[in-house]
């Protein structure tokens, strides 16, 4: 009898700890420091281009996206990537300029009206989810691009009246012109620009870059898309001309004096130097900048440059999108011509680079657009952490 | 309710044993070891502590849907010494290997009214993952009979030895795996997304025969993973390419294992020899 009594004891005991294991699953979603997100929406008509991605007060990040066509959306993002809020914009504010600009911890960006083509800058207000007009600038027609550096604020535009490609310096409080400066355009630009800001052909890689004596406007220029250089007072002091719309810079990133960073395309080519001798005031072709060819990506996407800072180090970072559609990251040190670290992503879907920045714990985060199930293009977000920075570069 | 059921049937069964049980021998275990083989099927139970998901944001109808104990099955077979101390209380350990199964379901749809190009996916996602186990547990017997019920318990070391995912697509939402020209099926090694090393508590009962030379018997045996299964360092680093093709990342998970095995024992010493049946005196 004894062996009976335990078996009374044990058995009920063995399915007492079995029964409670049994235990429904929690539903709470974990952050982490490296992740991957696709910003889902449902609605099969709509066509993602994401354009800029700027990090917040709290830690999140804000992403300017235009969807189908010209209408722009902002999507407000905690620090792991989770959305938090997103904001359509009405029907009048369009084509928004691929740059969020921060200024006393707000962000800015800058678009177009609908019907009178001139330029808003617009304020996200990031604590009532929307957001509101700031300033209207009436004489700047069809917006390109815009840079923020210190305290000056540089708009770029296309005048379709007079046939300028016009560079405008605002005042601190963005809501007036300081100074402009302009090139002529002599060929007949409007039906690209028309299909640039519609997402119906090819996107022009405008922008403006600073150095301590030169502004530097990618933009039209007499018979091409060209790259020119203008004084602080922006007068035109020299120029690097593309091969007609075919050929020219896709990004700069100045390094130090005339150093500089470049991507340049030709065609379907494209061509990187992250140690480009450039003089401002030469008048050359940009296609004579030597540069190394990158046959495996592709030249109508978005390439950026911008420089990164790991383990103390800074490194040229070139994003990049190959023919196959993965982003491509290349990693360049100082004085460096080959890159000391080359990452891929994306091997199982299509992705188009968009944007990325450092972010305050030292990763890195990526904007690109993703083609979900090879079918509906959406924006979406790549984080790669501090100490996967480290593993690229050992 | 099904599993609950089972078990208390086995337990009854178990239970009863001894009373319905008239043998003509007893068995004397005393400072005895035996060597035995095992082999069986296993049936585990996710338990889900962290949810992650590509997809941002998430909604309930987008979490994944996890499979229910009856489908997620396994196997193991192994070998195990063990050592009696008395004729009620002994020792085992061995050494074995273990192929965990858990399985979701996932299914997404986007509506489009303008070019009506509607698209529904269904994923039915299978894991399998497999250990080298060494589990080491207390017996207790509640019977000194030629079938002998026992109890036991005690704790398994598992390192991990490989794992892999399979994902198998269709265009239809209706929770069962659809063949059609559209659907897929996809595997990947995911071997570096599982922890290298877990350890579980485990627990059982079982019934074995005495001959004079060998024994044999069946066991079920319930194990809870201590540890988490999902490797956190790496849980976005895609090593599978599934989770933007598939908007797949694993959750972070314990393991839970519920196995049925048959086992096969012969005592190290020639069981004439040794004397473990002797004759019942009354």
């Amino acid at each position: 009898m004894k062996y009976i009594n335990t078996t009374y004891i044990f058995i009920p005991l063995l399915l007492t700890v079995l029964l409670s294991t049994l235990n429904s699953c929690k539903k709470t979603y974990k952050p982490e420091k490296s992740f991957v997100k696709i910003y889902h929406d449902e609605n099969g008509n709509k066509n993602d281009h994401p354009l800029s991605i700027h990090a917040t007060k709290d830690n999140g990040f804000l992403i300017l996206n235009a969807f189908n066509g010209w209408n722009i959306e902002i999507l407000k993002t905690d620090q792991y990537g989770e959305l938090a809020w997103k904001y359509e914009l009405p029907e009048q504010y369009v084509n928004a300029v691929p740059h969020l600009i921060s200024k006393n911890d707000e962000l800015y960006f800058v678009c177009m009206n609908a019907v009178g083509l001139f330029t808003y800058i617009m304020r996200v207000d990031e604590n009532g989810k929307q957001v509101t007009e700031f300033a209207q600038h009436q004489n700047i027609q069809y917006p390109t691009s815009v840079l923020k550096t210190g305290n000056a604020v540089y708009i770029q535009n296309y005048n379709r009246i007079s046939f300028e490609t016009g560079i405008f310096e605002l005042n601190t409080e963005m809501d007036q012109i300081i100074k402009s400066g302009s090139v002529m355009v002599f060929a007949d630009v409007e039906e690209k620009i028309v299909d640039h800001v519609h997402f119906t052909g090819k996107r022009f890689p405008f922008f403006i870059e600073k150095t301590d004596n030169h502004v530097i406007v990618n933009g039209f220029n007499n018979y091409s898309f060209s790259t020119v250089f203008m004084d602080n007072d922006l007068n035109y002091t020299g120029v690097y001309n593309g091969a007609a719309f075919e050929g020219g810079l896709n990004a700069l990133l100045p390094l130090s004096n005339t150093n500089f960073a470049i991507a340049r395309f030709s065609f379907s080519n494209l061509y990187f130097n992250p140690r480009a001798k450039l003089t401002p005031t030469a008048i050359e072709i940009a296609e004579s900048i030597p540069a190394v060819g990158m046959s495996t990506l592709a030249a109508e996407n978005p390439v950026l440059i911008k420089s990164i800072n790991i383990k103390g180090e800074v490194y040229t970072t070139y994003l990049a999108t190959t023919k196959s559609n993965q982003l491509i990251l290349q990693l360049y040190q100082a004085g460096n011509e080959e890159p000391v670290a080359i990452k891929y992503m994306g091997e199982s879907v299509p992705l188009k680079a968009s944007d990325f920045l450092q972010t305050s714990d030292e990763g890195l985060m990526i904007l690109a657009q993703v083609a979900v199930m090879g079918s509906f293009n959406r924006v979406a977000t790549i984080k790669l952490s501090a100490e996967e920075l480290e593993e690229l570069i050992e | 309710m099904k599993i609950v059921k089972i078990i208390i049937t086995i337990s009854l069964g178990l239970t009863l044993a001894p009373f319905v049980s008239a043998q003509k021998y007893t068995v004397h275990k005393n400072k005895k070891s035996y060597i035995a083989v095992h082999g069986g099927f296993n049936f585990s139970i996710p338990h889900v502590s962290d949810r992650y998901a590509i997809l941002s944001p998430q909604s309930e109808e987008m979490e994944k849907d996890y499979g229910k104990l009856g489908k997620n099955t396994g196997a193991q077979f192994g070998i195990r010494y063990s050592y009696n101390f008395t004729n009620a209380l002994a020792i085992n350990a061995g050494i074995g290997y273990q192929s965990f199964g858990f399985k979701y379901r996932t299914d997404y749809s986007w509506n489009d009214t303008i070019a009506q190009q509607n698209l529904t996916k269904e994923m039915h996602h299978e894991q399998k993952v497999s250990y080298f186990s060494i589990p080491v547990m207390v017996r207790w017997d509640f019977s000194r009979q030629q079938f002998m019920p026992y109890a036991q318990a005690g704790i398994s070391f598992d390192f991990r030895h490989q794992s892999k995912k399979s994902i198998h697509q269709d265009q239809i939402i209706d929770e069962k795996i659809t063949e059609s020209q559209f659907s897929s099926l996809e595997t990947a090694d995911m071997t570096e997304h599982i922890r290298k090393f877990n350890m579980g508590i485990m627990a059982g009962i079982g019934i074995e025969y005495y001959t004079k030379f060998f024994t044999f018997g069946v066991e079920s045996n319930f194990k809870y993973g201590f540890f988490k299964l999902v490797n956190d360092e790496n849980r976005y680093a895609d090593m599978t390419g599934f989770a933007m093709k598939y908007l797949d990342v694993l959750d972070q998970l314990k393991l839970s294992n519920w196995n049925v095995q048959f086992t096969l024992a012969i005592p190290i010493n020639h069981s004439v020899k040794t004397n473990i049946l002797r004759k019942r005196r009354y």
